[in-house]
């Protein structure tokens, strides 16, 4: 059989750097991977860089919201394409969820009677939890407390910036306390054992696909062919903090910087929070375009759009009176 | 510096300033006078934003029912108007640092 393992938590909380390190070890050498996102312009894909025996395949919408025909479609598609050699021979099958994925129904999917035939058994389900903001999401967000209530594993990210988390422990052990909780700092994990097959118990019931989105959580994206001037990134980042703050639930972007041509600047941000920007050696595909994804509420694209052309006509014209002083 | 150049970013402001307060939820209007600056008339503020002038280091002035207050970028003018206008907005306090030019 081949181990299906789910890496699910909630946005930002580290699902994607914990895939990119893991997928770097020998150990998970044969590897596919689904990478389901939320919006209809998926980057995730682009931030993991699989090996040459592992690859990565993309889903947008929402997996749990259609989970029955397409992942069990997708799956059996890849069982199918391994047999007759038109993909590597993966020895495992690691999907990655959506931020606000109810897991429950993924989990039903995979241990459907269509995934058994096609070969693939349920192996771990892991879930990781923002040291930083991981309380806060719980108490706001039931999503979370569904996909840390399903895990096997809960991995603790970010702790180097979240000191000892003492309440968020307290609360991921009454929420499941059969769960083997491990930390990640910027993804460094060891990778032995954590995406193994174990048999769990309670993940076995046959659990209810009811879910809900909450309906004001909205994604946006924005695209563009025309670099971005550092400056205005800085100025723009700073902007959406102050104006959409605990509302700007995920920020992630890769994106084309004017002084920086050839290497996109790669940016997350959870609520308040943003981290510096990581440098890509190399443009991950043919596009080369900005592209800029917001998940959160009460969010706007126009006024994104509205802001960042601010932004460039007052740099502009600063730059212009600088020219004509100097 | 043009005039065309003074023009874009007046005209960027204003609709910049629209979809402000339609995004804030905050009701009210915000138009161009004769002078080129922006009248924002909100739940009973009226807000003018013009150019400061040029021998201050600042750029923007803000006219708040009557009391002046001035921002030296658009990022920071956007904020002293929320605040003005929204008793409830508390401006992040994380300041976001410059993104480094030269990747490492």
């Amino acid at each position: 059989m081949i181990p299906v393992t789910v890496l699910t938590g909630f946005l930002g909380s580290g699902k994607t750097t914990l895939l990119a390190r893991l997928l770097k070890s020998p150990e998970l050498a044969r590897t596919a991977v689904i990478i389901n996102e939320f919006g209809a312009v998926g980057i995730d894909h682009d931030l993991v860089e699989a090996g040459e025996e592992s690859f990565v395949q993309l889903e947008t919408g929402c997996l749990c919201c259609t989970i029955r025909g397409d992942l069990e479609a997708t799956m059996a598609d890849l069982v199918a394409r391994r047999a007759r050699g038109a993909v590597p021979a993966f020895e495992r099958i690691v999907i990655e969820t959506s931020g606000l994925a109810d897991p429950a129904p993924i989990l039903n999917a995979i241990m459907s009677e269509s995934a058994r035939g096609s070969g693939l058994a349920l192996g771990a389900v892991v879930t990781t939890v923002d040291a930083v903001t991981g309380l806060a999401t719980l108490s706001r967000e039931a999503q979370s407390a569904r996909q840390i209530a399903v895990a096997d594993r809960l991995v603790l990210t970010k702790t180097d910036l979240a000191g000892q988390s003492a309440d968020l422990r307290a609360r991921l052990a009454a929420l499941n306390p059969r769960a083997e909780l491990s930390e990640a700092i910027f993804g460094e994990i060891d990778p032995a054992g954590l995406l193994d097959s174990e048999r769990n118990p309670i993940r076995d019931l046959h659990v209810h696909a009811h879910h809900a989105h909450s309906d004001d959580i909205q994604c946006i994206t924005i695209c563009r062919e025309e670099p971005l001037r550092a400056l205005t990134l800085t100025l723009l980042l700073e902007a959406l903090a102050d104006h959409c703050g605990a509302n700007l639930l995920r920020l992630k972007g890769i994106i084309n910087i004017a002084e920086s041509p050839g290497r996109p600047a790669v940016i997350h941000g959870v609520q308040h929070v943003f981290h510096a920007q990581a440098w890509l050696d190399r443009w991950p595909s043919a596009d080369q375009g900005t592209r800029l994804v917001m998940i959160g509420r009460k969010l706007s694209e126009g006024w994104v759009l509205d802001l960042i052309a601010a932004i460039e006509a007052e740099i502009d014209e600063l730059a212009v009176q600088q020219t004509s002083a100097g | 510096m043009s005039d065309a150049r003074t023009n874009s970013v007046d005209e960027a402001l204003l609709a910049l300033v629209a979809s402000s307060l339609a995004m804030w939820g905050r009701s009210g209007s915000a138009r161009q006078d004769e002078a080129d600056n922006i009248i924002v008339e909100s739940e009973g503020h009226v807000v003018r934003i013009a150019r400061a002038a040029p021998d201050v280091p600042f750029r923007w002035s803000l006219t708040i029912d009557g009391r002046e207050r001035v921002a030296s970028s658009v990022t920071g003018l956007l904020r002293v108007l929320r605040s003005s206008l929204d008793p409830d907005f508390r401006p992040s306090r994380v300041r976001i640092a410059p993104i480094e030019i030269a990747p490492p």
